[in-house]
């Protein structure tokens, strides 16, 4: 493949191939439910198709032999010699699931070939065995009928360009369209080359090797004409075995360089071809064989065979390469034509502004063009803030893009556990911030299995207890104010917290004896607490959850509250910020200092008098509604302490169901801003979720409102 | 082989850094002063759009105490502050004039006596002797690239 960026081809590759995996497992999800359906097998044979033709061109031979195995039987199934039942599912299950692990490793930069199918594929025989074409499934990957192979080699052996040679190429038969390409790479100067390209006899996939000579000239030169044709419903892949490509090009050597490079490919030849040959009359003769011009016979040729094949060690040693990064991104176009739009109105109104000094340099009345300035000023204001959340908008995916995974989880899980459950899906289309989503996944799947694995009972003990045979589990998203609240609910068994209680006094902690059940259900999220074997006291809930608390908390700034009734189930809500990029805030100042505290952190602002205030130093606490919560001072956390007053400005801050006072200096607006990492330097206390810059250049800290769950400071 | 540093002056001495390390010199002004910086924090400054914390290497190489002997205030106007690039992130050091790129043998650092121009001599690579003097090639990750040697924190402990 000399030439082509190999890790970009690869980059490339996964971001297409990704998606057709994740594809293949909704669908077969949805051809297990629905396995008559016609328009499903359709699709997951689409699927397999391009996932098998897409890995081939990149070299995977093994990812795409599995997935050619897997088309086979879809093939039988499309044709109505082969009943989809529970073999065929699951060994279609078993194939995507072997195709998502190689390409998690092809990512990782290792290979396909590291996975073992040898069990996926005879399952798959098995399946396809079992229709009525017998072992026609597992007969498919080997050698292709004689046909095809059979008229290729006799023309890769014939004399180069010999008209009347056996198995001559098809009639080129040209479009109008295509003879107008051709005049005007004639009037560019370039050669019309035909080429043949002959695949290794050998090879079981023909299709794709042809393809990526074609996509190799296709880059370098103006490719014509291909027969058979690469594009739209793909033939027979024998026809694959012998391909002809009419092109026109200014550089014959780059030509050549393109053409080889491609392993097992028997044979290129090139030969030079006369336009007018293809222009003049219609006869299929002078189309098929058009003169070619003399001394160009053979050198083309020549020295093609030898560089056509490279080493198959070469190949794998390309294959094997650094991790891919992911640096693409898929967007909607509605999104980007929105932002497009904004772009168009704000050249307008550049170019309006333009007008505006030209006027003034003609004299026109000053105040005239000020205020023609003030409004072509709100419009850029208008534009700018249009612009930058048009720019957020594509940062924004919907999160079906993780929940699409929960019907396969809780399916196998389901069958795994023998614990019959159905899954509710809803809010799908909600869309979150891409950084977000990519960390929400685990800790989703995590809290998911929980609840099938501890939370969830058997069906005879359901039943005993006087719920439904089948368990439920549901799983929601929606938008609420400046957060993505996502709640996971079951119907399982619940947790007591008296016995978390006890757990926790039997621990040695303090307080835990007054605890209230909100602050007992949030122990879970201990890393010391959800160990094993507590858990296993607590109705067995739990494992990991401290893993999930920290994800949200402390790597998504938002929060996570676990609810439960006995017997009835359990609930896990997240609330999560909808972008860790721009935040709305509230700026405050403390002495001399600017911070801002997200709104979503803030519950409301008070007046505080200095006579409510209780308690020691440090340990302040003062009244809020109904509950006493602590006061925090700006004054005190980062300066010289809180001055005294009789009076005091504070914000009410929020962080799960915690509060507290958070007195400031100065309440100033509310604003959005543009967080910035913090350095570690300036942060050795973590306090700061970010840091901000101002129009005047004055420096903001974010401050993370988590601080006020802490014991200590 | 010779190798480039970036000299520059810091109450009295002369100090040089890789070249290769530095990402950029900007004037003092842009310093952005924080309330209750860390120890050896300066302040920061607004590198386009990044927030760098600027280290005080005349804290850090505990040489505060030599404007007191007599060398001198620094000229303000002169005042630079150095970007440089360390464990992949960049970091600024404030120094009192940026003099010049010099040139020097890989093996014209000598690591003995580096106490005695009075700083932490586990933060010097070692000495250069050239004509107009002696240089102290500066040992930048040691000086700035971990916070956890770093004591103190905004809340000022």
């Amino acid at each position: 493949m000399s030439g082509i960026d190999e890790t970009r081809l690869r980059r490339a590759f996964l971001d297409e191939s990704e998606e057709l995996s994740q594809k293949l497992g909704e669908s077969l999800m949805a051809l297990e439910a629905d396995q008559a359906n016609a328009g499903l097998v359709n699709e997951v044979f689409r699927l397999t198709h391009s996932l098998k033709s897409e890995s081939a061109l990149m070299g995977f031979t093994t990812l795409s032999e599995l997935a050619h195995r897997m088309e086979d039987v879809l093939g039988l199934a499309r044709d109505g010699s082969l009943t989809i039942g529970k073999p065929v599912m699951d060994s279609l299950f078993a194939g995507a699931d072997l195709i998502a692990e190689m390409m998690a490793a092809i990512a990782k930069g290792g290979s396909d070939a590291d996975s073992t199918t040898t069990d996926v594929l005879q399952g798959l025989s098995a399946a396809g065995g079992n229709g009525r074409g017998r072992t026609q499934a597992s007969a498919l990957p080997q050698s292709p009928p004689t046909q095809g192979a059979g008229q290729a080699a006799p023309q890769a052996s014939g004399p180069p360009g010999s008209p009347s040679a056996p198995g001559a190429p098809a009639p080129i038969m040209l479009m109008d369209f295509e003879k107008l390409q051709l005049v005007e790479a004639r009037d560019r100067g370039e050669a019309l080359l035909r080429l043949t390209v002959s695949v290794d006899e050998g090879e079981a996939m023909k299709f794709p090797r042809a393809y990526l000579v074609f996509s190799n000239l296709e880059a370098v030169s103006n490719v014509v004409k291909v027969d058979p044709p690469m594009h739209g419903e793909t033939a027979e892949d024998s026809l694959y075995g012998r391909t002809t490509v009419l092109l026109t090009s200014g550089s014959e050597a780059e030509v050549m360089k393109a053409a080889s490079g491609v392993d097992q490919i028997a044979e290129v030849k090139i030969e030079r071809c006369r336009f007018e040959a293809f222009l003049s009359g219609a006869t299929a003769d002078a189309i098929t064989f058009p003169g070619r011009e003399p001394g160009a016979a053979g050198t083309p040729a020549a020295g093609t065979p030898e560089t056509a094949t490279t080493s198959p060690g070469q190949d794998e040693q390309a294959r094997r390469m650094g991790p891919v990064e992911k640096t693409s991104i898929r967007v909607d176009t509605r999104k980007l034509d929105d932002l497009w739009s904004l772009i168009a109105e704000l050249v307008l109104h550049k170019s309006h502004i333009a007008r505006l000094s030209e006027d003034i340099g003609h004299g026109k009345d000053v105040y005239t063009v000020r205020e023609e300035l003030v409004e072509s000023f709100d419009s850029l204001d208008k534009i700018s803030s249009g612009m930058q959340q048009a720019m957020m908008d594509t940062r924004m995916i919907p999160i079906s893009v993780i929940f699409s995974k929960f019907p396969r989880l809780v399916r196998d899980l389901s069958r795994k556990l023998g614990k019959p459950v159905d899954l509710a899906l809803s809010g799908e289309d909600t869309e979150i911030d891409r950084s977000i989503v990519e960390a929400l996944s685990d800790p989703l799947t995590h809290i998911i299995r929980n609840s099938l694995d501890h939370g969830i009972e058997f069906p005879e003990e359901r039943v005993r207890r006087g719920k439904s045979e089948k368990g439920r589990v549901s799983v929601s998203a929606r938008r609420q104010g400046g957060n993505i609240v996502i709640e996971l609910e079951d119907d399982g068994r619940g947790m007591d917290a008296e016995s978390i209680r006890r757990k926790a006094v039997g621990m040695g902690m303090s307080g835990a004896e007054s605890f209230s059940e909100a602050q007992l259900l949030d122990l879970v999220f201990l890393p010391g607490f959800s160990t094993k074997e507590i858990v296993t006291d607590l109705s067995g809930r739990g494992v990991g959850m401290d893993v999930v608390a920290t994800r949200i908390r402390s790597d998504l700034k938002g929060d996570v509250v676990l609810r439960t009734e006995q017997n009835r189930g359990t609930r896990v809500t997240l609330f999560l910020p909808l972008t860790l990029t721009i935040v709305n805030a509230m700026l405050v100042r403390g002495e001399a200092q600017l911070y801002a505290l997200p709104l979503t952190d803030v519950d409301s602002t008070a007046k505080l008098a200095g006579s409510e205030i209780r308690g020691e130093e440090g340990r302040e606490s003062a009244q809020w509604m109904e509950e006493e919560i602590p006061v925090f001072s700006l004054g005190a956390l980062f300066g010289s302490g809180r001055r005294r007053a009789d009076e005091y400005f504070a914000a009410v801050l929020r962080h799960g169901d915690r509060k507290a006072y958070l007195v400031v200096d100065e309440l100033i607006e509310e604003r959005e801003v543009v967080i910035k990492p913090v350095d570690d330097l300036l942060n050795s206390q973590k306090m700061f979720s970010g840091v901000s810059v101002l129009e005047n250049g004055k420096l903001v800290f974010i401050l993370d409102t988590s601080f006020i769950r802490r014991e200590q400071f | 082989m010779r190798k480039r540093y970036v000299s520059f002056s810091l109450a009295g001495g002369r100090y040089c850094i890789p070249v290769e390390l530095v990402l950029q010199i900007l004037r003092l002004e842009d310093l952005i002063a924080i309330p209750k910086p860390p120890p050896y924090v300066e302040g920061v400054i607004n590198l386009r759009g990044d927030i760098i914390p600027v280290v005080s290497l005349r804290a850090r190489l505990e040489i505060a105490g030599e404007e007191a002997a007599g060398r001198g205030t620094p000229d303000q106007r002169k005042r630079r502050v150095v970007i440089t690039r360390v464990g992949g992130k960049p970091y600024g050091r404030d120094v009192d004039e940026v003099r010049e790129i010099v040139e020097i043998e890989e093996g014209g650092i000598t690591t003995d006596a580096t106490t005695m121009f009075g700083v932490r001599a586990d933060f010097i690579i070692g000495i250069a002797q050239r004509e107009e003097g002696v240089y102290m090639v500066l040992d930048l990750p040691r000086i700035l690239g971990t916070s956890r040697d770093l004591p103190g924190a905004l809340a000022g402990q």
